[in-house]
């Protein structure tokens, strides 16, 4: 036998036991989990906007408010700056990444103006952004009659905006202006594409982008390092569509459990190649 | 292959014994990868506990195109990653105060077992920069092809074949001197 193919035995058939009692309470948990997502599967799939508007085509709007609560020292800088060096080599792809602040002398919350490009026709309306409290934007859908539905964990849950009360909601993203913007990204997704429809409460976060080899952006927010988890709604657009995702991080200013809000607004928009 | 296919069939229709098969099937194969790619029991556990789960909770939008093992190889990579990140990112704590780089904690729950092959191959590994660790771990460990790993990674599949030839090498330099090989 070849050296390469020993070693590569070695690798391959390397002895690993497990603890029976662990492997049982996880199978319990992973069928607990099962259960679970099997009993909210159906009014999660009533309510979810996307597939309205993917079938129905007729809404032109959907906004979904992403949200999650990072610690402070876990900015995701270093996956932010991945973003824009995979993104920037994405021609056909529209992306903005703007760097507000960095780290210190956080200027007051400003508006954020998209740089939209010229054959994109974005068909939301609003491209000014303000951040919130968790709690404040919880109190607010709730005024509207908007309700959070459950995620698959426990701390994890989203909300989905009707076209008609996105005004409302921008305005009311305007007034708090409690808090400072350090980050504001842009990410354009072609049909297949996935993105995440959550909010979750975790630790720490990545956001990464990988062009494929149809020169399709695949993005992927995976949140991490809470192990709570992540979810990942897929949606799938047809001929003509993408998405478009706005994604704003935040920070408070002088918050004495010092977390922070990551704000993505995903919206349908129609590109032309 | 087949039986994957017809798991995943009764999987996405509600069954919780395909689910369990599936897990019987793969749980090995899992914490073996994750922890060749993080050498860290406890974050090991805690991937292949969260990505099964999380897999548990995907059965009415799962879209398995390639093969199970696979797919739950870049499950399990990609949580591998974030957590390397995110480990990187948190790397302050002086030399003094750092912990060894397996944990000696003996944790009453404690899912893995290492025994002496395994802690000694992971630390192997360990010494390989980690594209190269986790090319060689997805190939060998989670049974992808060079393609999709290079689609992973973001590369052409001649730097995945680099990365794994260099790597295999310099494995077994390392584990030539420490005497696995003679």
């Amino acid at each position: 036998m070849k050296p390469a193919e020993n070693i590569e035995k070695l690798i391959k058939n390397v002895n690993i036991e497990t603890n029976a009692q662990t492997d049982d309470a996880v199978l319990n948990e992973v069928i607990k989990a099962f259960e679970k997502s099997k009993s909210i599967k159906t009014t999660a799939t009533k309510q979810n906007i996307w597939r309205i508007i993917m079938k129905s085509r007729i809404i032109k709007l959907a906004a979904a408010a992403v949200i999650a609560m990072i610690g402070l020292g876990l900015i995701p800088l270093n996956g932010t700056t991945v973003l824009v060096q995979i993104i920037k080599n994405a021609t056909s792809v529209l992306t903005r990444l703007r760097i507000l602040v960095q780290n210190e002398n956080l200027p007051a919350a400003e508006h954020v103006e998209r740089q939209i490009d010229k054959s994109v026709k974005i068909l939301t309306k609003g491209s000014v952004y303000s951040s919130f409290e968790i709690s404040l934007l919880e109190n607010f859908l709730n005024e509207q009659s908007i309700n959070f539905i459950s995620g698959a964990f426990e701390n994890v849950k989203y909300a989905t905006i009707p076209s008609d009360k996105v005004d409302t909601l921008q305005e009311f993203l305007k007034s708090q202006g409690n808090y400072k913007i350090v980050t504001s990204l842009n990410v354009l997704a072609y049909a297949g594409q996935e993105a995440m429809i959550a909010i979750i409460k975790v630790a720490g976060v990545a956001i990464t982008a990988l062009q494929d080899e149809n020169k399709q952006l695949n993005l992927d927010v995976a949140f991490h390092n809470g192990q709570d988890g992540f979810e990942i709604t897929q949606i799938k657009l047809k001929n003509g569509e993408a998405l478009l995702i706005s994604g704003i991080v935040t920070r408070q200013d002088e918050s004495p459990d010092k977390l922070v809000t990551i704000l993505l607004f995903p919206e349908v928009i129609h590109y032309k190649k | 292959m087949i039986e994957d296919k017809l798991l995943i069939w009764k999987f996405k229709r509600g069954s919780s014994d395909a689910l369990c098969r599936i897990y019987e099937k793969y749980k090995d194969n899992m914490l073996r990868l994750a922890s060749a790619l993080l050498n860290d029991s406890a974050a090991a556990e805690d991937i292949v506990h969260d990505c099964f789960v999380s897999f548990a909770q995907s059965s009415h939008r799962l879209k398995v195109s390639g093969n199970l093992r696979s797919y739950l190889a870049v499950s399990v990579a990609s949580r591998a990653r974030n957590w390397n990140r995110a480990r990187k990112r948190q790397e302050t704590a002086g030399l003094n105060e750092a912990e060894p780089i397996i944990s000696s904690y003996k944790r009453p729950e404690q899912w893995i077992i290492y025994n002496e092959q395994l802690s000694l191959l992971n630390n192997a590994l360990e010494q390989l920069s980690y594209q190269q660790r986790e090319v060689i771990s997805m190939r060998l460990q989670g049974g992808m092809k060079f393609k999709a790993i290079a689609g992973l990674q973001g590369v052409s599949i001649n730097t995945v074949q680099s990365r794994y030839r260099y790597g295999l090498d310099k494995l077994r330099s390392i584990l030539y001197a420490a005497g696995v090989f003679r």
